[in-house]
């Protein structure tokens, strides 16, 4: 029964999958991980929260606009805020933010709203997406994620592509930096960016 | 100045809404105009309180109550958006409101996503105010330009139980959104309370939009 179960959840995962590509499919997505196929990536859930006690640390990932004045009006999210298996319920509403910084870390966009609206599954980490209005960028910028505990980020902890950073601060700093000083952390978030 | 005239506007909205808006009040001051999703009196309706989560469950934490409405003129600005609602307190502690948060957009003609806010409802809603049942729930935005339809979606994701009237037919202008990657055809079914498989009562949702 239990398998039949995970059997279903996969084919449910897949299916979201194959719904978000669909809709991928009018605006160009950037990834800054390994690229790989979520469902055959390896990959865990990670919280600054839970790691650093702090509401005000985000997990970031730098992107470049494929064009002068592209527009981001979407960024997504691999992540979970979990689900009790013995009392069958799910976590109580708790708040995630998003920010965009351009290339300076100037604010472009923030927005803050309960985990529960994106990251509700019983079945394990979705893709939760933020639609975004609109938003003009040239260059690099900056997708920031605050999980404050709410809802635990994908992260990749090999083929790092050296985007991915922790905002503390008002600052972009390198995972190696926070983590382990004597050796280059292999990470990514599994954030994505996707606009035309 | 400018400012001025506006909270003017929201108070008189307020005002107005507390003692039953006539059908005429469109303009709440010199600059501010104030569309109205309803016709008459609202004191003379009889008043539906709808919450979505309690009609479709939880996908409804997907699902808006959306309200098309055109603006005056090109890059008309909305600077606030009002409508009527209860967070379920009746003045016992009993019913002291839980703390959960409502979502609001506004979305162009094309329901492209044009400004989006999301808090908790205990500021806006009654029970900050000690008062009980329908109250009017005013939230103030940012100036944002629209031009011809537009749509105003509020998510009450079970928090508040917004007013609704009934119809004798499905309004041209009252809505259900749901959001994009939800398995539905359609993203604006017409609003409505089913009653069973085959019927639904058609409604319209009760919403004010202030502007210039």
């Amino acid at each position: 029964m239990k398998s039949i179960l995970t059997i279903a959840g996969l084919c449910c995962l897949v299916l979201c999958f194959a719904a978000i590509a669909a809709d991928a499919a009018e605006l160009t997505t950037l990834r800054q991980d390994s690229g790989k196929n979520y469902s055959e990536m390896n990959f865990t859930l990670f919280s600054s929260f839970e790691t650093f006690g702090s509401l005000n640390v985000g997990e970031a990932v730098k992107f470049t606009a494929p064009k002068p004045g592209w527009k981001l009006k979407a960024v997504r999210v691999v992540g979970w805020s979990g689900f009790n298996e013995t009392t069958q319920t799910f976590p109580m509403d708790r708040n995630i933010m998003i920010e965009v910084r351009d290339s300076d870390l100037n604010l472009l966009y923030k927005f803050a709203d309960a985990q529960n609206n994106y990251f509700l599954s019983s079945k394990g980490p979705r893709i939760a997406e933020f639609e975004i209005p609109a938003l003009a960028l040239t260059g690099d910028f900056y997708v920031v994620f605050y999980d404050r505990g709410a809802a635990g980020i994908g992260v990749e902890t090999s083929e790092g592509t050296g985007s991915s950073f922790l905002f503390i601060d008002g600052e972009m700093v390198p995972p190696e930096d926070v983590f382990d000083q004597n050796e280059t952390v292999q990470l990514n978030w599994l954030i994505e960016a996707a606009g035309n | 100045m400018k400012s001025i005239l506006f909270k003017a506007a929201v108070l008189c909205l307020l005002a107005l809404s507390m003692g039953g808006i006539s059908a005429g009040a469109d303009t709440a001051s010199s600059e501010n105009q104030v569309l109205k999703s309803y016709e008459g009196n609202l004191s003379e309706k009889q008043i539906i309180p709808i919450s979505l989560i309690s009609l479709y469950g939880d996908p409804a934490f997907f699902f808006a109550e959306a309200v098309k409405f055109t603006a005056p003129k090109t890059g008309w600005k909305v600077n606030a958006v009002q409508f009527y609602g209860s967070d379920g307190y009746n003045g016992s502690d009993e019913t002291i409101p839980v703390e959960r948060v409502i979502g609001l957009e506004i979305r162009d003609k094309d329901l492209n996503l044009l400004y989006k806010f999301a808090d908790s409802q205990i500021p806006y809603s009654n029970y900050v105010r000690n008062a009980t049942g329908i109250n009017p729930i005013t939230i103030e935005i940012p100036s944002v330009s629209v031009s011809g339809d537009f749509y105003v979606c509020l998510y009450d994701r079970g928090a508040i139980e917004i007013a609704s009237e009934r119809l004798n037919e499905f309004s041209k202008n009252s809505f259900m959104y749901i959001e994009d990657g939800m398995p539905s055809t359609e993203q604006l079914l017409p609003a409505g309370i089913p009653v069973n498989q085959s019927a639904t009562i058609p409604i319209n949702w009760l919403m004010n939009v202030v502007g210039s």
